[in-house]
């Protein structure tokens, strides 16, 4: 920022110079803040902005349409669009919602823009939308679908057949169907480029020669994430022609190892020396892990959040060597112990995540992590900036406890699994631990609060959580004044997510223009009524207001409109284009 | 650093008295209370809506003030089980959901012996590999259903080792009643689990699937005049 600053103080001067030296200086600012800060400064800055621009950010593909984007950024190289809202992760949304790829494709192609990396994060993705993707742009390089769903390994066949410069093809997570097509062999035996492969949420069979050969023709790939797929003497060959390897996802081993096949793994596995993250393992005997004793030293990512089979004694002997480990995910079977051994010998880590390995506590076992774990944690590593923590318990005093040990949070989510559930040895609200929380951590971007809340820890969220940018709340507070002291404190507040909390149309419609300054909310069975979101879409024409209906015929019936009536789902966001077109009968916007 | 929050409140233990009557202004310093009343919310109580008792346990019944457990405006959700599960709750994404519903149904299966996996610690020399549930039971039969056929057949899971060669089985077997082109159709899978969910292939590994299949769904789009008679 402090770039932009200078430079908009010397504009004068400036402009002496030709454009071409202003974009050449335009191009060391990557950020899209900054840049956009840039565009404001004058008409010809503007200018020479939109054409330099070639990445793009877009945060909620209804805020923009396609044909503007395009207009503005004619030279766009690497777009990023997101969808769905985040709650879609959990079922909150209906699947037909909305979030579609194919208009955007549609108008870029037909527009000619010079594509070459695509990222998309909670989009609906049809086969139709891959085809015309690979097909239009000569030069495209790379595709990350990050909880995407609609499409088939047609549409990665024809990726694959296509994209003659394909450097990045990362699945993540997503939906996909997998039919008995082969679209592993559909990349050319001339396809030489391919950087990162990451096929690992595919659920179907693998053709393992495909795989193997275009391993084999790939010096240039750093990071390979196979499916369950790929068994382990699979695994050894792909290894051992591709020890150039920095990231590894492993596949799944059904049958324990013979003696033999885990020699040769261990083999390979000391060639890789440049391995640094290391994920998957979702079916897989301990033994396996074992094998990767050689260069845990050099891990510094270790994604174990699948690998429940590997019991939490296993886990911890992996992980104490680790030394350079910088970010964990992992299950909550490795204890409170374990996170005791991972404080104590994994000092450089700076982001993790815990996950519940038995979210429904439908078993005995009292494996599961608690407030000693996550305080020793904040105790023993001193670079942490960001947690995910699902626990059983909590109390103030080891919330309060991690704030003083952990100031520099900058994400900062605790999942208690129970709903409401107090302090455990004091049995009060966790309103303080969350205080302190947002107190101590000045750059907090992103909180997450659960367990029993009253209004306070939002009295305490809007007095001091100034740089929070996304709030999510569930099952909290009392009144309407909980969401108000968020909405009025927090100035730099652009996601706000609520569910199953008393908060009603007092709140949300008590500063309409606050809207504008967020990209969207979220309020899922709260206290709005159909009649404040419709004063809410009279005085704010800007906003898209959508109600998601939860009976199945779809929009609600004109003669049952009762304005009295709750809404069960609300989800508002800013637009400059207007109502969009392609809502599903589930949806009405209002 | 010193934090100046107040840690004590006043007792609250019995949580369902929370947000009746709750004085926020009584506990809070100077600063705060300053917040306070510069949003001008003193004066709200009024206006704002006053929640009934909220605290409900998840593995219990719901509290014991609230009479009607299934409120229409609560996200509650009762299934066949009796097992008080909240959607969406916790936040965790359905990949992972799944994944670890279905290695919790395999832990407690009731053939499942703990002592499967290699432990390296002490490893016998040679291990059974695949452990006992496959061998146990001799045969598995189980309902498969093909959108448009009348008659449902029935597999022996046990026949077979893997998703491919169990899709390959089925379609073979209905291919008789198909009266539309082989290449050109996509079959789509549904298995139902005995907990009553469905999935598609792979969403779980096969073993698992094996044990726990309960009924099949098969269906099928192809550009054939028959099933468009269907819609």
């Amino acid at each position: 920022m402090d770039r932009a600053i200078k430079l908009q103080l010397s504009t004068s001067e400036m402009n002496y110079f030709p454009d071409e030296v202003i974009e050449h200086i335009f191009d060391f600012i990557p950020s899209h803040r900054d840049r956009n800060s840039i565009s404001l400064v004058s008409k010809s800055w503007h200018k020479i902005e939109r054409y330099s621009r070639h990445q793009v950010f877009i945060g909620n593909c209804y805020a923009i349409s396609p044909e503007r984007l395009i207009r503005r950024f004619p030279c766009l190289r690497s777009l990023t669009l997101k969808g769905k809202p985040h709650f879609a992760d959990f079922n909150l949304v209906p699947h037909e919602w909305g979030g579609f790829l194919h208009p955007w494709i549609d108008a870029l192609s037909k527009a000619r823009v010079g594509l070459e990396e695509l990222r998309l994060k909670r989009m609906v993705v049809s086969d139709e939308s891959l085809e015309l993707l690979s097909r239009s742009f000569v030069g495209f390089k790379s595709l990350v679908l990050v909880s995407c769903d609609g499409f088939t390994t047609d549409g990665l066949a024809s990726i694959a057949a296509n994209c003659r410069n394909l450097r990045e093809l990362d699945l993540q997570e997503n939906e996909i169907d997998d039919h008995r097509g082969q679209w592993l062999n559909c990349f050319p035996d001339s396809s030489t480029t391919l950087v990162s492969l990451n096929f690992a949420c595919l659920k179907g069979e693998t053709n393992l020669s495909a795989l193997e050969r275009l391993v084999a023709r790939s010096p240039n790939l750093k990071s390979l994430k196979v499916n369950r797929a790929v068994p382990l003497d699979a695994l050894t060959r792909l290894m051992s022609c591709a020890p150039q390897l920095v990231d590894l996802g492993v596949g799944c081993y059904e049958n324990e190892a013979e003696p033999e096949s885990f020699e040769k793994l261990m083999a390979a596995i000391k060639k890789c020396t440049l391995l640094r993250s290391l994920s998957g393992f979702s079916e897989v005997a301990p033994v396996c892990l074992t094998a990767f004793y050689p260069i845990c030293e050099n891990l510094t990512s270790l994604n174990l959040s699948y690998a429940a089979e590997i019991q939490g004694n296993h886990l911890i002997e992996f992980v104490q060597f680790c030394k350079r480990l910088q970010l964990l995910w992992i299950l909550d079977s490795i204890g409170d112990k374990g996170l005791e051994i991972v404080a104590s010998s994994c000092k450089e880590l700076q982001e993790l995540r815990v996950f519940p390995s038995d979210p429904h506590d439908e078993e005995d076992n009292n494996t599961a992590v608690t407030e000693v774990g996550l305080v020793a944690i904040s105790a023993g590593c001193p670079k942490l900036h960001s947690i995910l923590y699902f626990c059983k318990q909590m109390t103030n005093a080891a919330l309060i406890t991690v704030a003083k040990n952990c100031p520099n949070f900058i994400r900062f989510r605790l999942c208690i699994l129970e709903p409401n559930k107090p302090d455990h040895i004091t049995s009060q609200s966790l309103d303080e631990g969350f205080g302190a929380i947002v107190q101590a951590c000045k750059g907090l971007r992103r909180l997450s609060v659960s367990g029993l809340l009253t209004d306070k820890v939002f009295l305490y969220i809007g007095m001091y959580a100034a740089q929070l940018e996304m709030l999510s709340i569930a099952f909290a507070g009392d009144t309407d004044k909980g969401m108000l002291y968020v909405l009025n404190g927090c100035k730099k507040l652009r996601k706000l997510e609520i569910r199953d909390s008393p908060f009603g149309n007092a709140a949300l419609l008590a500063d309409v223009g606050k809207y504008e300054t967020m990209r969207s909310l979220w309020m899922s069975s709260c206290e709005v009524t159909l009649g404040g979101c419709k004063r809410l879409a009279r005085n704010a024409p800007w906003l898209n207001v959508e109600i998601i209906n939860e009976n199945e015929n779809g929009r609600m019936e004109r003669n049952e409109e009762d304005e009295r009536e709750k809404v069960d789902r609300l989800y508002l966001y800013r637009t400059v284009v207007g109502t969009r077109k392609d809502a599903p009968p589930c949806v009405t916007i209002l | 650093m010193e934090l100046d929050l107040d840690l004590s409140l006043s007792p609250h233990t019995n949580s369902s008295n929370f947000g009746l009557g709750f004085d926020l202004s009584k506990h809070l310093n100077t600063k705060e209370k300053r917040f306070d009343a510069m949003l001008g919310l003193e004066n709200m109580e009024e206006d704002c809506y006053v929640s009934k008792p909220r605290s409900f346990s998840l593995n219990g019944q719901s509290d014991k003030e609230d009479d009607d457990p299934l409120e229409p405006d609560s996200s509650v959700v009762y299934d066949e089980e009796e097992n008080c599960k909240v959607v969406g709750w916790p936040p965790i994404k359905s990949c992972m959901k799944k994944y670890l519903n279905y290695r919790h149904r395999s832990r407690n299966h009731p053939y499942h012996h703990h002592g499967r996996r290699i432990n390296i610690s002490n490893q016998p020399a040679t291990t059974e590999r695949g452990g006992p549930l496959t061998s146990l039971r001799s045969s598995m039969y189980v309902k498969v259903k093909m959108d448009g056929v009348a008659i449902t057949r029935k597999v022996d899971i046990k026949l077979f080792n893997s998703y491919e060669s169990l899709t390959n089985s089925l379609i073979a077997m209905f291919s008789q009643y198909q009266d539309c082109d082989r290449e050109d159709t996509n079959f789509k899978f549904t298995f139902q689990g005995k907990e009553g969910d469905w999935l598609l292939p792979g969403d779980v590994p096969w073993k698992i699937f094996a044990e726990s299949v309960h009924r099949i769904s098969i269906t099928r789009d192809c550009p054939c005049p028959y099933t468009r008679l269907l819609f």
